[in-house]
């Protein structure tokens, strides 16, 4: 294995409550869909975590940072910020795991999510569309350009 | 296209590098040692480079209230090279008053990489400040897989943090001390739960290492 088989792969997530839920109940929520996500690629068997780690948004300056290296090690989330109750987050994943698509990190997150959740408890988990690739997030220069520095080489997924 | 600063010029600020593999604790560490330096009054300017369409670094430290310099994309072995030199010499010629560079290159960077671009500035090798934060929790992954990655990072390395202390089992940071001393005897080493804040023995060696 080298450090260059680990794929980027980014997933914009949504939760939504009908009630607000106190921050400690949001950290352990994601918290626990995070760990499922992670069992279930660990038991995927031909796939090795680099990173995976995800930053759910509280408020303009307060937020909760999910982190997780290996399945049997856990989950480790930090809140920063000031303790509030919340309807919505929005929450990025930014996983870099072998062996791994896309389409198949999404799957074993929805998965993860139905046994994370109670389902008397009004709360939905949305994972947004695949956004096409971007060129102007790498590099800053003009999506219509080619890349200066990598001729596009890198931006195959 | 980019500007070379051939001659060494007096006072322009240290680099700090935080290397170390994916989820190391690089960032964790950055931010503690940022905390630890503006206590001092020392200003700072931040580069991260993340892999991902979206990074969750500079996200974190921008709640933070930390300004980011993203070297974004896919690619750690061009940006690497010609947007880390451009970013340097961009904070050279115009934050005068800087003290430090912090530098968070990908988890995934081959060390040495990025060196060519740091030296282009003006910067000579021995000048860098290169912290290898080195998680106990892997060692069993760079005995057998990344092998070559942790020699390099070691033997680049001025000094080396193995941190997650409190998380990791006891005979894990023997081990990882063990390959430590085994690859680089005399390097200096510190042990520490990052979360709880860097040791003062550390802060103690950071800034003793300044360039006089
Ligand atoms: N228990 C414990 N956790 C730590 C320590 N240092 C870092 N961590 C945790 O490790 C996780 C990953 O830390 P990061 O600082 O994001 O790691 P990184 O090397 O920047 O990760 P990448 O940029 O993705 O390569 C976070 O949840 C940190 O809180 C430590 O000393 N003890
Ligand atoms: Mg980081």
């Amino acid at each position: 294995m080298y450090q260059k088989d680990f794929i980027p792969i980014v997933l914009k997530v949504k939760f939504k409550s009908e009630e607000p839920i106190a921050i400690e109940k949001w950290k352990q929520l994601i918290g626990d869909l995070f760990l499922g996500y992670a069992q279930r690629i660990t038991e995927k068997g031909d796939c090795f975590i680099g990173h995976i780690k995800a930053l759910a948004d509280i408020s303009e300056f307060s937020y909760i940072k999910f982190s997780c290296i290996n399945a049997l090690a856990g989950v480790n989330s930090e809140f920063h910020g000031e303790l509030q109750s919340n309807c919505k987050i929005n929450m990025v994943i930014n996983s870099l795991v072998t062996n791994m698509s896309n389409h198949e990190s999404r799957k074993l997150l929805n998965q993860s999510w139905l046994l994370t959740i109670n389902q008397e408890e009004n709360i939905k988990m949305q994972i947004e569309d695949e956004t096409p690739d971007t060129l102007e997030e790498h590099h800053h220069h003009h999506e219509n350009e080619p890349c200066p520095i990598c001729e596009n080489k890198h931006h195959i997924h | 296209m980019f500007k070379n600063e051939g001659e060494i010029k007096k006072g322009r600020p240290e680099i700090i590098l935080f290397t170390g593999f994916l989820g190391s604790g690089k960032t964790t560490m950055l931010i503690k040692t940022i905390e630890m330096l503006a206590e001092k009054k020392r200003k700072c300017a931040i580069i991260i480079n993340e892999i991902g369409d979206v990074g969750i670094d500079n996200r974190q430290m921008r709640k933070l209230g930390y300004d980011v310099l993203d070297l974004f994309g896919g690619c750690v072995c061009c940006t690497l090279k010609v947007t880390l030199e451009a970013t340097i010499n961009h904070l050279l010629e115009d934050c005068e008053d800087l003290d430090y560079i912090l530098f968070e290159p990908s988890g995934m960077a081959d060390p040495s990489a990025m060196y060519p671009a740091i030296t282009n500035c003006g910067y000579d090798v021995n000048e860098i400040h290169n912290i290898f934060i080195f998680d106990p929790l892997r060692v069993d992954l760079y005995v057998n897989s990344l092998n070559k990655l942790f020699n390099d990072s070691l033997n680049l390395a001025g000094m080396v943090v193995i941190n997650k202390i409190d998380h990791a089992a006891p005979g894990m940071v023997k081990d990882a001390m063990k390959m430590v001393k085994d690859t680089r005897p005399g390097i200096k080493s510190f042990q520490m739960n990052v979360n709880d804040g860097l040791t003062p023995e550390f802060n103690q060696a950071l800034i003793r290492e300044r360039r006089q």
